[in-house]
């Protein structure tokens, strides 16, 4: 049987318990609930100086009504960038390398966005379709696209944050293998890729911090644009 | 120089006996209820002896990361090693995946390059 690369990100599972059930509860410990005191210790007050600063830093576009996606948008920010970050230590698997957790994520909230434009503010929401300064002959094909485009959101969301980790996975493993087959063969050429591979793995971890920042970002644009 | 008698079911598992440690697991409480109650009561001894303390350093969250690494390739083995228990790099193929990078999960075609098909 033919071992290929993909193998790495099909779900694992250990005695009919699912490695990912236990990967995406993990953020939850990683991250305690602050005590009620005035002081805490240091991992506490790190933790809450990043979430304020973030939470902050995405709600400052966003009108009233929007301050009320603060916590899902703050709690989605943390738990994507956790879980990509654990994703890159060796043997760990990453839950966003999945499709459909991905899709999960995106479908229902993209939809939470375009439901509250339609119902709250209709005739704003079908005025995104149509951008401003459009030439006459020209609006009907710009409806169109803008309509496919409009729709093509949470496709773009889920398969953006997928491709992002998977291709990066993918990358790291062939680099590593190619560092192992040359080692007997050629040091100096495997030294040269093991250089590689670690910018290599110093992108990947940017990429996993900023994947989720863009995820959540757009969600929040998304929002802005309807609520 | 005696100990205090302290009944079996209080003690501290580092404190029982070789030959009394069948009896000591009767008096363990095993419900749903009762498990849960020991993962809490374990999270919150290591929360208090190592994160909630004034000057915690990353070694708290270090050796968490390494206990979590450490269970992933527990699960991951049968899947790192190709299931065979005939196959030749067998012990080889985890340890070079580990030390080859950060990422990989499997070793796969380490070996391509003189495998013939």
């Amino acid at each position: 049987m033919m071992v290929s690369f993909f193998d790495q990100f099909a779900s694992p599972s250990y005695l009919g318990i699912p490695n990912i059930a236990v990967a995406i509860a993990l953020p939850w410990v990683l991250y305690p609930t602050p005590p009620a005191r005035w002081i805490n210790n240091r991992l506490i007050t790190i933790q809450g100086w990043f979430i304020n600063r973030f939470t902050n830093q995405l709600m400052l576009p966003l009108n009233v009504g929007g301050h009320k996606w603060a916590l899902l948008l703050a709690s989605l920010m943390i738990f994507l960038i956790t879980i990509n970050m654990l994703g890159l230590l060796p043997y760990t698997f990453t839950p966003t390398t999945q499709l459909s957790l991905n899709m999960g994520f995106a479908v229902p909230l993209w939809l939470a966005t375009v439901i509250i434009g339609m119902r709250n503010q209709p005739t704003i929401a079908l005025g995104h379709l149509l951008p401003e300064g459009t030439p006459i002959p020209l609006i009907p094909v710009l409806i169109i696209i803008e309509t496919i485009s409009l729709l093509i959101r949470p496709l773009a969301l889920g398969v953006r944050l997928t491709a992002n980790l998977t291709a990066g996975h993918l990358l790291i493993q062939l680099i590593a293998t190619a560092v192992f087959v040359l080692l007997p063969m050629m040091p100096t050429v495997a030294i040269l890729t093991a250089a590689v591979l670690f910018l290599l793995t110093l992108l990947e971890v940017a990429v996993a911090m900023i994947q989720a920042y863009v995820f959540v970002l757009l969600l929040s644009l998304y929002l802005q644009e309807n609520v | 120089m005696a100990d205090k008698p302290v009944a079996l079911a209080q003690k501290k598992l580092m404190d029982v006996k070789l030959g009394q440690l069948p009896s000591w697991l009767g008096t363990r409480d095993f419900t749903p209820n009762g498990l849960l109650g020991s993962v809490r009561g374990g999270y919150e001894r290591y929360y208090n002896k190592y994160i909630n303390v004034k000057k915690g350093g990353i070694g708290g969250v270090a050796m968490f990361l390494a206990g979590y690494i450490a269970l992933s390739y527990l699960w991951e083995y049968d899947h790192i090693s190709g299931g065979s228990t005939t196959e030749t790099h067998r012990t080889t193929r985890p340890l070079k995946s580990f030390v080859c990078s950060s990422v990989i999960l499997t070793p796969l075609s380490v070996c391509d390059c003189c495998d013939q098909e």
